[in-house]
């Protein structure tokens, strides 16, 4: 008889991810309760929620511990990623309270969802293991099935539901393989255990392995939308409620980068010869993809979810550089990533919650060719803001997203990678085309008045506007607290 | 020399105040926060430059940091300014002519209903990214204030945004001054990957540690961006259409300031470009042919601020043929210079078209002279100084620059010649402008009503009120003595006072040029007397013929046979002169514009149809998508397998 140990449980440990469920379980029942007329009072709870686990990962700062037998990882890193990622998702609740009324779209599951998605991706964010790693994946992408298709009736978002769904478990179905052949190969799926394991040479230089760590990368690629495996990305983008589309462009992106680091600097960092070549081709390839293919899109959605691809490419160029043998140059890379990250939560945020502000009841503002022009002079405001999300998305100074590329070229030069810097400087030069392009139509003359603009901004997506400027034009001229708060989240990841 | 900061955040303020808190202030107000704003930077500005000068000639170069902007370990770009003659200089005109050009605006502004508090909110914004490039201690900083002072200068010239072709203009400069800023981005992080530092002091210090092939390919990055700011050719074609603008947004951004942000980064890196002769030669050649180029441009304009603005891109070419053959202190001198008389020559450009209603064509004004006095005596200085008559400050400045042309090293004949001509043909198209304007018989439409009973003149006029007066008064002052500072063989203040900034760092010595001498003079004179025969050419054309065959053909019609021959000579010289430079000007503006289109164009189009074939594979359809992730998968895992061997 074997004896059953009851694992330990260190709940605390955890305690924003459950605050996070049981906000969502609550805006459920509470849904029974309140008069369809007053339901954005369950945005606001769903908010408070997010901010309640915001509270609660203070304490866990510099608390760092292994719990639930090492299935989960605690550290300065992952709360780093669990605090930029229930920002976002606090960020894309505010989008979403006057966006669904517009859309019609306020049904009371709304917001459970997208607490249920941000729980999966603290759970990516947490994991320690693979298992639990596509646990939180699976979690997430349900969530998010189901609110790409939130638009019932409409074709277009049941389409982009229907595409992700199937492709999402295609790839899915690769990333299962892959685990199951490293745990072949290994014996375990604990990216800690894994690092142990692979000191065995045998282990390392196994196929089953290699062909194992391939098949997961697949997994990250289709859900980072990292070229060749981004298709389903600007139908999706487009397709889905704009408001979800902020929300996945950015939650989804930061939690798998934090599961994507995690992977390959604890669990096989010995296997970079093999992972850093394989991200290498994939983040030229997705730079080039993004940046080129976003050059002729009209649909500013579209236009975004290749500028996405783009961004992740950049990103991807810094975790790549954190292969380097040399300590602080790899330090200086995954800082870059967790900077490139904020910074990219902040810029993408906003630039879409222009796209919603500019909404009106039953018609969006989605040409760029024609529902753009001339749009400054009517909201010079929203004209200015979005402008300025354009220059930080582009890498112009004094924005965020100039620092950030700067980093990153920088930590990807450091690493011997100036090639890559390369491409990403080129691609960027590239990227302005699409970039300006959204500034100069807005500032271009209209042929005729333009009436249907809406008069004011509803004061939530107010507030998203100016977080997301001031933030962004902070990390452009202060970014040195920024980056020291980065510096201080690798204190347990650097190997 | 901590105040230096005083000087950027005071405009600031003016912005913040303008911008925030504007709407519940009185119409007037916008104009004097910002001006007042001006006047407090100025006056710092000169304690700055007290505090400089109080110290040892070689240790005036000051690199006072803020605070780490980009804490990063060898990458060094702080925010912080780089104190030293040439940047003090810069900041001196910067504040002291946006002083006079803002008190100016208040006037001209004034009837303006709305859009004020947009107005001088800008123009402030605009000086604070101006002087964060001429502060910048690196060149990542020099970038914010660069692209600072194009988007700046992109939002004034849309100031009237109603009007097409300010929207198109606005368009047209924001686009090409983005090219240009591409280049100086690549440019940068060519310095920082061979320098592996950003800030200037490291850089100029081991300027020569590098290739002189890596160094050629860096100074070429960055005059791209010069050029394109600068309006030099190929990358001119905005500044023309840039005078869509307001007056005052014209004579600060292109004509005073901004445009001369081309030739100040140039001699700021000169350690770099003394090591890349090529690209001087490159500069030079530019430099010469935008001057010969714009003059001849200038000549068949008939927007008397089109004339400007051909006459600063020409000014402007001088500069770079300065500072391409060597003599930057000669470039920064014109550059002094050109700062008063040419944003005296727009300002009183400004009265005229202010007080006629705002008509802008010289064939619709004319006889101004005794109606807006104050106009005509200052745009006769300018216009005596850009054409170089002694002593007006242009002489001094320009005949520098033609005598370096000819006698530096890197100088040669047919450079000197270039723009020793151009100066001949600046005298006459601007003086051609001057005649036009102020002489002959009134051609502009009478009849602003109501505008009478407000200014109590009977002429229908309106007249400059004290504080657009006062500005023209200041700058006609330092149009006619501004170039006393430096007087070869007599007065060597300017060179004098900019010598430290070519003394560091110490191990180069870039040639301070000390002119003077016979040859000096010879050509000086020469310079004079071509300008004062351009002066006089324009004069016999357009005052004393046109009146003189009114005359005879009024009185004697058995003169007529003269009239006849004038007739005759009017054609010859229109054949010979007047009508193969018109087609020049026009074959080579439409050359150049075509060109440069087909240029920039062409890189467009491989990236349009890479993206075309791209959004073909995006089919919409579920199993293509599919095939494209299982085509990657298999590749990756091939890939991966293929490393691992």
């Amino acid at each position: 008889m074997v004896d059953i140990i009851a694992p330990e449980i260190d709940a605390g440990a955890l305690t924003p991810l459950f605050v996070v469920a049981a906000g969502a379980l609550i805006v459920l029942l509470l849904d029974l309760f309140i008069p369809p007329g007053r339901r954005s009072f369950l945005g606001y709870f769903a908010l408070g929620t997010t901010l309640v686990a915001l509270a609660t990962c203070v304490p866990l700062w510099n608390n760092g511990r292994l719990a639930f037998s090492d299935m989960v990882r605690v550290d300065n890193f992952a709360i780093f990623f669990a605090i930029v990622t229930l920002g976002a998702t606090a960020l894309s609740i505010l989008l979403a309270i006057d966006y669904i009324q517009l859309a019609d779209i306020n049904l009371g599951e709304y917001h459970p969802l997208v607490l249920f998605t941000a729980v999966g991706m603290l759970l990516l964010v947490f994991a320690n293991d693979l298992v639990l790693f596509f646990i939180g994946l699976e979690i997430l992408s349900i969530g998010l099935y189901i609110l790409a298709g939130f638009i019932r009736g409409n074709r277009r978002s049941e389409e982009a539901a229907i595409k992700y769904f199937l492709l999402g478990s295609f790839s899915f179905g690769f990333l299962v393989y892959g685990t199951s052949l490293i745990y072949g190969a290994s014996g375990t799926t604990n990216f800690t255990a894994l690092a142990t394991a692979l000191g065995d040479d045998q282990v390392r230089t196994s196929p089953l392995m290699l062909v194992g760590l391939a098949l997961v990368l697949v997994g990250f690629g289709f859900k980072l939308a990292l070229a060749p495996f981004h298709s389903w990305t600007p139908d999706v983008y487009s397709g889905a409620p704009t408001s979800v589309t902020a929300f996945m462009s950015v939650g989804t992106k930061v939690a798998t980068f934090a599961a994507l680091l995690r992977l390959v600097l604890t669990g096989v960092p010995t296997l970079r010869e093999n992972w850093a070549p394989a991200l290498w081709a994939l983040a030229v390839v997705t730079m080039i993809v993004g940046n080129v293919a976003a050059v002729t899109q009209r649909n500013i959605k579209r236009m975004l979810a290749y500028s996405s691809i783009g961004q992740a490419g950049y990103i991807l160029v810094a975790v790549v550089a954190s292969d380097s043998p040399r300590r602080d140059t790899s330090a200086d890379a995954v800082q870059s990533v967790l900077f490139y990250l904020l910074a990219y939560t902040f810029m993408n945020i906003g630039a879409f919650a222009v796209v919603i502000a500019l909404a009106r009841v039953g018609r969006e503002r989605l040409d760029l060719t024609t529902d753009y022009v001339g749009v400054a002079r009517r909201h010079p405001f929203l004209a200015g803001a979005l402008a300025f999300f354009m220059l930080s998305l582009g890498g112009i100074p004094p924005t965020a997203g100039f620092i950030a590329k700067l980093t990153v070229f920088r930590a990807a030069v450091a690493a011997d990678y100036w090639h890559l810097a390369l491409v990403g400087v080129i691609t960027s030069v590239i990227a302005l085309a699409f970039y300006l392009r959204v500034i100069v139509l807005m500032y271009s003359r209209a042929d005729e008045e333009i009436d249907d603009l809406p008069r004011s901004v509803p004061a939530p997506l107010a507030v998203v506007l100016a977080v997301c400027v001031l933030m962004t034009l902070q990390m452009g001229i202060l970014p040195a607290f920024s980056l020291d708060w980065a510096q201080q989240a690798l204190f347990v990841v650097s190997r | 020399m901590g105040l230096v900061w005083l000087c950027l955040l005071f405009p600031l303020a003016g912005f913040a105040i303008n911008a925030l808190l504007g709407r519940s202030l009185p119409r007037r107000a916008h104009g004097i926060i910002a001006t007042v704003a001006m006047l407090a930077a100025f006056a710092v500005a000169w304690i700055v430059l007290a505090d400089l000068l109080s110290l040892p000639h070689e240790e005036q170069h000051r690199n006072l940091i803020l605070y780490n902007w980009v804490p990063a370990d060898g990458f060094n770009a702080t925010f912080g300014a780089w104190l030293d003659p040439l940047s003090v200089l810069l900041l001196l005109i910067v504040t002291g002519v946006g002083f006079v050009i803002h008190l100016f605006a208040i006037g001209y502004m004034a009837e303006e209903e709305e859009g004020q508090r947009r107005f001088f909110a800008y123009l402030n914004l605009f000086v604070v990214a101006m002087l964060v490039l001429i502060l910048a201690n690196n060149f990542m900083l020099l970038l914010v204030g660069w692209g600072g002072v194009g988007f700046a200068s992109f939002a004034l010239i849309s100031h009237y945004f109603f009007r097409e072709e300010a929207a198109d203009a606005a368009v047209k400069a924001f686009v090409i001054n983005t090219l240009g800023d591409v280049g100086m981005m690549l440019g940068i992080f060519l310095i920082w990957v061979t320098y592996g530092a950003v800030d200037y002091e490291t850089v100029f210090r081991n300027a020569g540690n590098a290739q002189t092939g890596t160094i050629t390919a860096i100074t070429l990055l960055l005059l791209v961006g010069a050029l394109a700011k600068s309006g030099q050719v190929p990358l001119h074609t905005w500044l023309p259409d840039a005078m869509a603008g307001p007056t005052p947004v014209s004579a600060l951004i292109h004509a005073a300031t901004m445009v001369t942000a081309g030739v100040y980064l140039l001699v700021r890196a000169w350690p770099l470009y003394e090591l890349a002769p090529a690209t001087l030669t490159t500069i030079a050649w530019l430099g010469a042919f935008t001057a010969l180029f714009g003059a001849l441009i200038g000549l068949v304009q008939t927007n008397i601020k089109r004339v400007l603005a051909f006459s600063t891109m020409s000014q402007l070419g001088y500069m770079f043929l300065a500072a391409g053959v060597g003599a930057y202190s000669a470039a920064i001198f014109h550059l002094l210079t050109h700062a008063f008389f040419k944003a005296l020559l727009f300002l009183a450009a400004g009265v005229v078209i202010h007080a006629i209603g705002g008509e802008e064509d010289l064939r619709r004004m004319g006889g101004l002279r005794d109606k807006v006095r104050i106009a005509w005596v200052a745009y006769g200085i300018g216009g005596l100084a850009i054409a170089g008559i002694p002593p007006f400050s242009g002489f001094f400045s320009k005949d520098e620059i033609i005598y370096s042309a000819f006698t530096s090293t890197r100088g040669n004949v047919v450079l000197g010649l270039i723009a020793l001509l151009t100066g001949g043909i600046t005298a006459f198209y601007v003086f051609r402008s001057f005649f036009l304007t102020f002489y002959r018989t009134p051609r502009y439409g009478i009849g602003h009503g109501g505008t009478e009973a407000e200014h109590g003149h009977g002429d229908g006029l309106h007249q400059p009120g004290l504080e657009m007066r006062i500005p023209l008064i200041v700058l006609s002052v330092l149009a006619i003595v501004g170039g006393w500072v430096l007087i070869p063989d007599a007065v060597h203040l300017f060179e004098d006072y900019l010598e430290p900034v070519f003394a560091y760092p110490a191990a180069f010595n870039a040639p301070v040029h000390a002119a003077g001498g016979a040859t000096y003079w010879m050509i000086a004179i020469g310079a004079a007397l071509l300008g004062a025969v351009g002066i006089g050419a324009a004069y016999y054309l357009y005052v004393l013929r046109p009146a003189l065959a009114a005359d005879l053909a009024g009185r004697f019609a058995g003169i007529h046979r003269t009239l006849f021959n004038r007739f005759y000579v009017d054609q010859l010289y229109d054949t010979i002169f007047v009508r193969p430079t018109r087609a020049f000007g026009r074959a080579f503006s439409g050359v150049f514009e075509r060109g440069l289109n087909g240029l920039v164009n062409g890189a467009g189009y491989l990236v349009r149809e890479a993206s075309v074939t791209m959004r073909e594979v995006q089919t919409g359809y579920v199993r293509n998508y599919a095939l494209l992730i299982l085509g990657g998968t298999v590749l990756l895992i091939a890939y991966v397998l293929f490393t691992a061997v």
